[in-house]
């Protein structure tokens, strides 16, 4: 199971746990399940089949570009962080 | 010869045996730099060509209430007007523009003003005629119809409850996680990070200091004025010869904005003269595609500097309280960080790296960032080199400075204790991979220039460290290989500062040739594959690995023919030091390129490379400086930067890149902002009022080059192009601090700020 | 814009003649019209230094002159400082050394250095960042650019 770290902002639908297991070997299956489990997650962090706006998605400290195709390991560690960008 | 370059200081790693890697060949497009040769946006000459010129707002917050074009275009020698009318709608759409995604609408209504202006110098209206005077004389003859709004500039007023709204349906978007807040507001994001129990850190903490700044909107100066020539062919394909940081990123924001297919857009990036992140949006491209579209002429626009000052993004202004506490050893346990910085006319500034650099030196325990990005009738903020750090890193360090004096510690010890290192997690969660910032500081501890005494009075010493991002994004690259044994290298990244040789370096070393044997070409949209804008210090890293990818498969190709001549298998041909061999045979790469087209052709390689993951560049910066007490001046006596730089490809253009960095980080410490009257209106729009450094202003800048490779780089590189900009203002306002005892608090440290410091503390209101 | 003034002048050794109306700059002169684009427009209010050129062996900023004031002038641009064959030494210690990296303020401090050294060989760093501070430069920070008037300055001295 791969570990979500959970930013202050989203811990309203964890209940407020600061981090959760879920399962998938893409970020698509593992965002799908997370969803299952605490819904309004998919909503937050994808916007059509991207990586919302503002919003970045690190996988064992890896910032990915693949959106959500990127590859999720087993134990992998997951963090949501702001995009950088220089204005959009 | 006798003369002596001055070369930096490299601090090797012990694994490090290259050949043409930390050379210093001279640059492939250097001889046309020198004799004028070389086309830059505003030399394009093309058959028919016209000039345009834009229209901005006198109004810094207006609705448009008419616009009346009909005596420009009746002007003798106009052949064309336009005004946002001429756009298609393009509602709320949110496009993925490679570097990140992009409100069409604000991206277009920023080009041309729609419905309001929201600063003064909005671009409104544009005419192309037979030439720039005339096509100026017919700006004055459109009618604009103005209803004034009440305006906003001050990042905290525009926060406030009852302050005028720029956008009336703006939601603040809370970042990380995408939920809207329910009353409009300026704030367009809150960033919020936390972890641990900042409460009882702070409770348990043997000294905390807390401390409020401020910093203005500045710019990044460029010399070249944003310039873009277009030309709409009756086929409906537009060609667009642009100055821009990102061709394929100028064509994906042209096509966007004007909603016709990338495939019909064709963007010849020309030479750039600066960008340092302004120039990656676009302004002038699909204002120039619509007159074209118009007239059927090329018509080519170049601003005025006052309309790059006023007109295009400069970085934010900002406020920022930092409070920090530490125990009895020094040690940091805990931080906080209330960040607000101002976006400009539209959201999305640079708020979101500020928040994730502004503990990113150190390991702290405890943490809570707070951020907001807010909109203000101000230019469109952009990203300037290490966009969003260099503010906080001017809090934080001065902070830390301040620790370090309460504990009576070396600031630099102070930091060492606290250094971030591999394995540290940054506030905001991802962990460091192999750093430098531990190597960085003990090299500016054991510096020449940090041993040596500074006297006299009024002299002060300040040192400061800055952190930055280096990304990956897409870079692809193609190589054609010649007969003779040299290589045509193509590859799509702009090069602003000699990014054709280091890339051609890294070729040249995975084939063991020379530097000069490699031809680079940096190629249009039609002749490369996609590769990203020349930012976020990736080009050397991102379109180098490119080359290293077209190299390989270069030498793969070529063992092949090696194999045929020597009648084996390709897999038992070895390659290295430019020689093919197998058994008894051999034979250098020269040789075998003579022999290619008898062996079944010419090769061409190619690669295309998305690299994933963050690398991590660390500054520290040294700076004596005195200060004239009677005026407030403050002249940079010495100065040193270091860098964990990773490998120095050519050791002379990270070099600049550091002396560069600094030098814009001093313009922004000591004298540059722009200055406001109370109708939103800049007061300073000129070079000269703007006061960036002159050459009289600065001494030579020592530099220090750390080479500790990035494990996710075959030669170990990291992009060094930002983070020189990132410790200055700190620093310096450490060093003014340890000259005159005043802790500045505000930027820049200019001769007035200065002087009436001195007074108040004088005063004793300090 | 009424009729436009002849203008007889040399630019870099060659006579020419052109057509100008009166408000038009010089630096437009030299670019649009005789086609040098080696001189830069980065200001047009004479603060960078971007469009040096020499006139009548003085730098000045071309896009502060008017074009009619070249009648009878000599004038030297960038394109005039390399020989045939060669490149002057100025232009070999910049390459060398490093001294630019974009590269638009670079033809406007060439002509900048080359008025000063031909003056004035042996110049100290002060008089170098004296001379050039009206010429603007955003990228190196001016510590290779001084660094490369210095070496030309030796290299010059050494071929005498």
């Amino acid at each position: 199971m791969a570990i979500v770290h959970v930013p202050p902002q989203m811990q309203k639908l964890t209940g407020g746990l600061t981090e959760v297991e879920a399962e998938g070997d893409s970020l698509r299956r593992l965002v799908s399940n997370l969803d299952t489990a605490y819904p309004g997650f998919k909503d937050r962090l994808i916007k059509d089949d991207l990586v919302a706006p503002g919003l970045a998605i690190s996988i064992d400290n890896v910032v990915t570009s693949r959106g959500i195709f990127a590859e999720v390991l087993q134990d992998s560690v997951i963090h949501i962080i702001p995009a950088i960008s220089g204005g959009r | 010869m006798s003369e002596n370059f001055n070369h930096a200081q490299i601090i090797k790693d012990p694994g490090d045996n290259y050949k043409i890697l930390g050379t210093r060949p001279v640059r492939h497009d250097g001889v046309d730099k020198v004799t004028g040769r070389a086309i830059y946006g505003n030399d394009v000459q093309l058959q028919g060509l016209v000039e345009g010129a834009i229209l901005r707002s006198p109004e810094a917050h207006a609705r448009i209430l008419s616009i009346d074009t009909s005596e420009a275009e009746a002007h003798p020698g106009v052949l064309a007007v336009t005004t946002s009318a001429d756009f298609p709608d393009l509602g709320d759409k949110i496009a993925n523009l490679g570097e990140g995604p992009v409100n069409l609408a604000h991206l277009a209504a920023n080009c041309l003003a729609k419905d309001k202006v929201l600063y003064k110098g909005h671009a409104v209206a544009a005419v192309a005629a037979q030439n720039v005077h005339i096509a100026r004389e017919a700006l004055d003859l459109i009618k604009v119809e103005y209803e004034p709004l009440p305006i906003v500039t001050d990042v905290l007023e525009a926060m406030k409850d009852g302050a005028p709204l720029l956008h009336e349906g703006l939601l603040t978007n809370l970042v990380p996680g995408g939920e809207k807040a329910e009353a409009p507001s300026n704030i367009s994001d809150h960033h919020h990070f936390k972890r641990g129990d900042t409460e009882a850190a702070f409770e348990a903490a043997h000294i905390v200091v807390e401390r409020e700044f401020t910093t203005q909107t500045v710019h990044q100066g460029y010399i070249e004025p944003h310039v873009a020539t277009a030309h709409w062919n009756q086929d409906g394909q537009l060609t667009v010869w642009a100055s821009t940081q990102g061709s394929f990123s100028a064509r994906e924001q042209t096509s966007e904005v004007l909603q016709i297919p990338i495939s019909k857009v064709k963007v010849i990036p020309c030479e750039i003269g600066g960008g340092f992140g302004g120039k990656i949006p676009i302004y002038l491209e699909p204002v120039a595609a619509v007159l074209s579209r118009k007239c059927g002429r090329p018509v080519k626009i170049q601003m005025t500097r006052d309309g790059v000052f006023e007109g295009t993004g400069p970085t934010p202004a900002s406020f920022m309280r930092i409070k920090l506490g530490v125990d009895e050893a020094g040690k940091m346990t805990v931080g906080e960080a209330w960040l607000a910085y101002d976006t400009g006319a539209f959201p999305g500034g640079v708020i979101g790296p500020g928040v994730m650099c502004v503990f990113s030196c150190y390991d702290i325990e405890h943490a809570h960032i707070d951020g907001y990005d807010v909109c203000v009738n101000k230019p469109w903020t952009k990203a300037y080199r290490a966009p969003g750090s260099t503010h906080v890193a001017y809090a934080v360090e001065s902070v830390v400075d301040e620790l370090a004096e309460k504990l009576e510690m070396d600031p630099i010890d102070l930091r060492l204790l606290n250094a971030a290192r591999e394995g540290t997690k940054r506030v905001d969660g991802p962990v460091y991979p192999r750093i430098g910032l531990i190597e960085t500081l003990e090299a500016a501890k054991n510096h020449d220039h940090y041993k040596s005494p500074l006297e006299g009075p009024n002299r002060g010493r300040g040192v400061a460290a800055g952190f930055w991002f280096n990304i990956g994004l897409k870079s692809a690259a193609t190589a054609h290989v010649n007969a003779d044994g040299t290589v045509t290298l193509l590859e799509g990244s702009t090069d602003i500062g000699g990014t054709r040789t280091s890339i051609s370096m890294q070729l040249a070393e995975t084939l063991g040739i020379a530097a000069e044997d490699i031809n680079p070409k940096v190629a249009d949209t039609d002749s490369v594959g996609y590769t990203d804008i020349t930012g976020g210090s990736r080009v050397t890293f991102a379109t180098g690995l490119a080359a290293v990818e077209v190299g390989k498969d270069i030498i793969s190709q070529m063992k092949e023919r090696a194999a045929k001549l020597w009648e084996c298998e390709a897999a038992d041909v070895e390659f290295s030091d430019g020689i093919f061999s197998q058994g008894d045979n051999s034979i250098s790469f020269k040789e075998l390129c003579a022999k290619l087209s008898r062996t079944g052709g010419l090769i061409t390689a190619r690669a295309s490379v998305d690299p994933q993951g963050f690398t991590n560049g660390f500054g520290v910066h040294i700076c004596d400086l005195e200060v004239d007490v009677e005026t407030g001046k403050v002249q940079i006596l010495r100065y040193t930067a270091l860098q964990d730089a990773g490998k120095a490809i050519h050791p002379s253009y990270v070099e600049g890149q550091l002396q560069g960095g600094s030098v814009q980080g001093i313009g922004w410490a000591l004298n540059e902002e722009y200055l406001f009257d109370e109708k939103g209106h800049m007061l300073n729009p000129t070079m000269l009022d703007y006061r960036m450094p002159t050459a009289l202003d600065v001494p030579m800048i020592d530099t220090v080059i750390i080479e500790v490779p990035n494990p996710s780089h075959p030669f170990g590189v990291r992009g060094v192009g930002e983070t020189p900009i990132v410790p200055p203002p700190g620093a310096i306002a450490n060093a003014v601090k340890s000259a005159i005892g005043i802790r500045m608090t505000e930027l820049p440290m200019s001769p007035p700020r200065v002087h009436s410091a001195i007074t108040e503390d004088g005063n004793g209101a300090s | 814009m009424g009729k436009k003034i002849h203008v007889s002048t040399t630019i870099n050794g060659e006579a020419v003649e052109f057509l100008c109306e009166a408000r038009q700059s010089l630096l437009e002169i030299i670019r649009d019209t005789l086609t040098l684009t080696g001189a830069k427009e980065g200001c047009n209010n004479g603060n960078c230094g971007a469009c040096t050129v020499l006139m009548n062996g003085v730098p000045v900023d071309s896009c502060l002159v008017l074009a009619v004031e070249a009648e009878g002038a000599e004038l030297e641009t960038v394109e005039s400082i390399a020989n045939e064959e060669h490149l002057h030494p100025l232009q070999e210690c910049f390459l060398e050394g490093a001294a630019l990296q974009c590269g638009i303020c670079t033809p406007g401090f060439l002509v900048s250095a080359k008025a000063l050294l031909d003056g004035h060989p042996e110049p100290t760093e002060e008089e170098i960042r004296f001379e050039l501070s009206g010429n603007l430069c955003r990228c190196t920070g001016y510590d290779k650019i001084v660094r490369a008037v210095q070496a030309a300055s030796e290299r010059m001295k050494e071929v005498k």
